[in-house]
């Protein structure tokens, strides 16, 4: 047992292939589960696809997300909202026109789906391959401890024509903490990076790491310039093991992303290390090896910078390296935290403050 | 196989693979994996190489081990396609 308070499940729904919820589901596993079917686009792989002929995907995916809600029981729709996707909605990235960059970012699947259940708290979204579910469960459950009432959502919107995505299934919790009790601790500013990045922050990258990055993508070339120089800005060379780790995006690697799926438009096969990057986690591996470090790292996406924030800073750690990274703008903003014990500092209300250097020291307000 | 051919396998290796040619140029058999070689190419290098070659020259390499005789240098790797081609 990690001493840890623990974090009680209040409710939970599935709709998955198996059943329209999970009585149903276990019922059917019983009498021998069901067959998979053969997707009519992309690889012939079996897939286990809902009994929903609606050829109106968001309809569709909008009655099945509030189905499995539903089955989850009264919730506040105030709380903060996780979502878990094992693709960045790649069902829309995958019919645009060769070429054409998306009008939107990542979050309009998650934002959709905040709209569709009438959710008004945070909304934080993790998509992280195969590990994003319990990366939004492990994040929500430290959120937790600080207090708060959470759902998280899983493996939720996907559309039943795409090609490279398969097997939909809605997935809800309702988590509850064993007992209120938040965690607000203030924080001082030991290292930071902010602003916008000169014009050869690539061959600058490439000195500070001895040759030029290889098997990157350049969203993880950007979280790297900007972590190495916060590290620097904090005067440490490696990052302490007890350390974790929040990278944030609002797209992530999009170029890798399309470049990826237009080798697999072409010839239905990308090129192996172009498909490594267009996922999310392969910056941390990358990161990590940088730092020096191993640990406690993950990946989220939240259009609030200051909510994501307040998530990690009330998870219960005392050492923070943060960073808010997008390929748009050439975005690679860090903060590199530590907690300590004084009480009397100013509460952050603007994120965009904590990129003026008079700034050392913070706490924030206990509400997300 | 011309020497137009080998410049475009070494353009192929070294593009896929993200890596710069080594000083003076990467020679016909000069040998392209291991700690030992210029290129210090790996496992997974030879995976990126054998995915481009399928996809560029639509010849798909059988396994690992007839990876690893195809890719110990550019002539190896010409002298497979070479055969694979007839």
């Amino acid at each position: 047992m990690s001493g840890k308070a623990p974090v009680f499940i209040q409710g939970r729904g599935l709709v998955c292939a198996l059943g329209a919820d999970l009585p149903a589901a276990l019922e059917c596993l019983r009498s021998g589960g069901v067959e998979p079917a053969r997707p009519e686009t992309g690889p012939a792989w079996p897939c286990f696809a809902i009994a929903d002929a609606d050829a109106d995907w968001q309809a569709r995916a909008q009655r099945l997300v509030r189905q499995a809600v539903t089955q989850c029981g009264p919730l506040d729709h105030e709380a903060p909202l996780f979502i878990a996707s094992c693709s960045l909605d790649i069902g829309a990235l995958e019919t645009l026109p060769e070429g054409i960059p998306p009008a939107h970012d990542c979050l309009r699947l998650p934002e959709a789906i905040a709209a569709w259940l009438d959710w008004r708290g945070p909304l934080f979204w993790f998509s992280t391959a195969c590990t994003s579910a319990s990366a939004a469960l492990l994040q929500a459950t430290e959120h937790l401890r600080g207090g708060h009432a959470t759902l998280v959502l899983e493996d939720c919107a996907r559309r039943p024509n795409s090609r490279s995505d398969f097997s939909p299934t809605h997935q809800a919790a309702a988590l509850r903490p064993a007992e209120a009790g938040p965690t607000l601790r203030p924080w001082r500013i030991l290292g930071r990076h902010f602003g916008p990045l000169p014009a050869d922050w690539r061959a600058q990258l490439a000195q500070r790491l001895g040759g030029r990055p290889r098997r990157l993508g350049e969203w993880a070339e950007l979280a790297l310039f900007g972590a190495l120089h916060c590290l620097e800005d904090a005067g440490e060379s490696s990052l302490p093991a007890q350390a974790r780790l929040r990278l944030s995006s609002i797209a992530g690697p999009t170029q890798a992303l399309q470049t990826a799926l237009a080798e697999y438009r072409a010839d239905g096969q990308p090129l192996p290390l172009g498909f490594l990057q267009s996922q999310p986690n392969q910056a941390l591996a990358h990161l990590a090896k940088a730092l020096g470090w191993q640990g406690d790292a993950c990946c989220l996406t939240s259009r609030e910078t200051l909510a994501s924030l307040r998530l990690v800073c009330q998870s219960g750690a005392t050492e923070l390296l943060l960073g808010w990274v997008d390929e748009g703008g050439k975005r690679s903003d860090w903060l590199r935290l530590q907690a300590y014990e004084e009480t009397d500092l100013p509460v952050l209300t603007d994120f965009a403050a904590l990129a003026d250097r008079q700034l050392t020291d913070f706490r924030l307000q206990d509400d997300l | 196989m011309t020497q137009a051919f080998s410049e475009k396998l070494k353009t192929l290796i070294l593009t896929t693979c993200d890596k710069d040619e080594p000083a003076g140029g990467l020679a016909l058999d000069e040998i392209l994996f291991g700690p030992e070689s210029r290129l210090g190419l790996d496992s997974l290098d030879a995976l990126q190489i054998s995915v481009a070659i399928h996809k560029q020259l639509g010849v798909r390499i059988a396994d690992s081990k007839e990876t690893r005789r195809a890719m110990a240098s550019l002539a190896t790797l010409e002298a497979y396609l070479q055969t694979r081609a007839a």
